[in-house]
C-alpha cells in the first residue's frame, strides 16, 4: 500500500511539473506580452514551415490603406502535425496556408510595439479554425 | 491439494506476467511518427497503464514534450563564486530570469548536451544491447551510450556534449554514473550551469507499465557547493516513435531574422 502511495504521489508530482516549461525555447517568450492578445485579418504572405518555431507572415491593411507585414510565430513541426483543436484533429503540415490566402489572427503581441507576435489563434477564411492555444500558452505563462 | 493448485495458479500468474508484452511501438499501435489524433495518443496511454510490464525493461519512447519535466528548482545548492558568475551571465529566453533574445545556446544551435536533453525531451527512447543501454533523443536526432560491459569510467576523459557513461543494474533498479561534460552546455532553460567536473548519477526504476521514477543526483564543486538531487516520473507514450527535430543553423537564422529579432525590439 505504501508502494502504492508513492507511485500515486509520483504521478500527482508528474502531473504538476506536466506544466513545466517546454516549449518556446529560442529566446522569444519573453519578447509577448500574454496580457495581451490582438485580432487582426490580413492576406497570408508566406506560412513558414520549419523549426525552431514555424511562423506565418501575413499583410494588414488599415482603414487608410496603409498595408503591415506582420508575423506570429508558433510551435515547431513536430507538434504542429498532431494539432487538434478543442478535441478535433486539424494537423497542419507546410501547405496549410499559402500566399494570398485570408485569414483571421489572434496573437499575443510583441512587448516591443513591433508586428510580431505568438500566435494564439488562425482562422481560415472559410471559418475553419486552424490553431486555437491561447488558452494553453497563458496556462504556460506563454510558453 | 487445493492448496497446491493455488500455487500453481499463482505461480502461473508470475510466469504470464514476466512474459508479458510490454506496450511499446507497432505491435499495438499504429506504426506512425506522431501521427495518432490527441484522443488515440490518450487511450493508448489509458490501455498502457493496465498492462502488465518487466521491470528491466525500459524499451519504448519516455516523454514528449507535453511531459517537459526540469531538474528540481526548489534544490539547487547554492553556488561556488564561479558558479554565480556563469548563472549570472546566462540570459534565458523564458523562465523567472527570461529576457527578449537573451543568449540560450540553443539559439545557436550549440548541441543541447546533457542532462538537458533527458529533461528538455522532446521524447527519449531507451535501447539496450549487449553490452550498452543506449538513449535515443529526438532533439537533435542524437544518443548516449550508457556502457554495461563492466568497464570504469575514464580518469581524465575528453570533455563532450553528451559525456562518459557506464550503467549497471542493483536488483531493478538500473543506476549510470556519469563524467566528462563538456561546460558549455546549460543544465535547464533558466541557464544553470555546470563544469567539466561535473559527475552524475541517475536512478531508473520502472514502478508501472507507463511510469519510471528517476533520480538525478548531480555533484560539481567547481560550480555548487552540494549536491544537487532532483527526482521525477518518467511517462511511457506507447503510440509514438522517436521524430526528427533538429536545430538547423539556416533555418534558425532565418527565424532570428524574421521573427525572434523583430519581436525583441531589433530593428535593422
Amino acid at each position: 500500500m505504501k508502494g502504492r502511495n508513492s507511485i500515486s504521489l509520483a504521478y500527482a508530482l508528474a502531473a504538476l511539473l506536466m506544466a513545466a516549461p517546454a516549449r518556446a525555447h529560442h529566446g522569444s517568450a519573453a519578447s509577448y506580452d500574454i496580457g495581451k492578445q490582438t485580432t487582426l485579418t490580413g492576406v497570408v504572405t508566406e506560412w513558414v514551415w520549419k523549426n525552431p518555431h514555424c511562423f506565418i507572415l501575413f499583410d494588414v491593411t488599415d482603414d487608410h490603406g496603409t498595408v503591415v507585414n506582420w508575423g506570429a510565430e508558433t510551435h515547431p513541426t513536430n507538434f504542429l502535425v498532431r494539432n487538434e483543436v478543442k478535441g478535433v484533429p486539424v494537423p497542419l503540415n507546410a501547405a496549410s496556408f499559402k500566399p494570398g490566402d485570408k485569414v483571421t489572427v489572434t496573437l499575443f503581441p510583441s512587448r516591443a510595439g513591433t508586428p510580431r507576435g505568438l500566435l494564439a489563434k488562425i482562422v481560415a477564411a472559410d471559418g475553419t479554425v486552424m490553431l486555437d492555444d491561447g488558452d494553453t500558452r497563458l496556462n504556460r505563462g506563454g510558453q | 491439494m487445493r492448496a497446491a493448485v493455488v500455487v500453481l495458479v499463482a505461480l502461473l500468474a508470475i510466469v504470464s506476467s514476466a512474459n508479458a508484452q510490454t506496450p511499446q511501438s507497432s505491435k499495438d499501435w499504429p506504426p506512425c511518427n506522431r501521427c495518432l489524433t490527441g484522443q488515440q495518443e490518450r487511450d493508448a496511454a489509458a490501455k498502457a497503464k493496465t498492462l502488465p510490464f518487466k521491470p528491466r525493461d525500459f524499451s519504448g519512447v519516455w516523454g514528449l514534450a507535453a511531459n517537459g519535466f526540469n531538474l528540481d528548482q526548489r534544490a539547487v545548492p547554492p553556488m561556488t563564486a564561479e558558479g554565480q558568475a556563469r548563472y549570472a551571465a546566462a540570459k534565458p529566453g523564458l523562465g523567472p530570469r527570461g529576457v527578449p533574445l537573451g543568449n540560450d545556446p540553443l539559439m545557436i544551435c550549440d548541441p543541447v548536451g546533457y542532462p538537458r536533453s533527458f529533461t528538455y525531451n522532446y521524447g527519449m527512447e531507451f535501447i539496450e544491447t549487449p553490452g550498452r543501454m543506449l538513449q535515443f533523443f529526438e532533439w537533435g536526432h542524437t544518443w548516449r551510450t550508457i556502457w554495461t560491459d563492466g568497464r570504469a569510467l575514464p580518469v581524465n576523459p575528453e570533455p563532450r556534449w553528451y559525456g562518459y557513461a557506464i550503467g549497471r543494474w542493483n536488483r531493478d533498479t538500473f543506476i549510470v554514473e556519469s563524467s566528462g561534460y563538456e561546460e558549455r552546455s546549460w543544465l535547464d532553460q533558466d541557464g544553470h550551469p555546470h563544469s567539466d567536473q561535473m559527475r552524475l548519477v541517475e536512478q531508473y526504476r520502472r514502478v508501472a507499465a507507463d511510469a519510471m521514477e528517476v533520480t538525478i543526483t548531480l555533484t560539481d564543486p567547481k560550480t555548487y557547493t552540494a549536491p544537487w538531487v532532483s527526482r521525477m516520473t518518467l511517462r511511457l507514450n506507447p503510440a509514438s516513435e522517436i521524430g526528427e527535430y533538429f536545430c538547423v543553423p539556416s533555418d534558425e537564422e532565418l527565424y532570428k531574422k524574421v521573427m525572434r529579432e523583430p519581436a525583441g525590439g531589433v530593428v535593422k
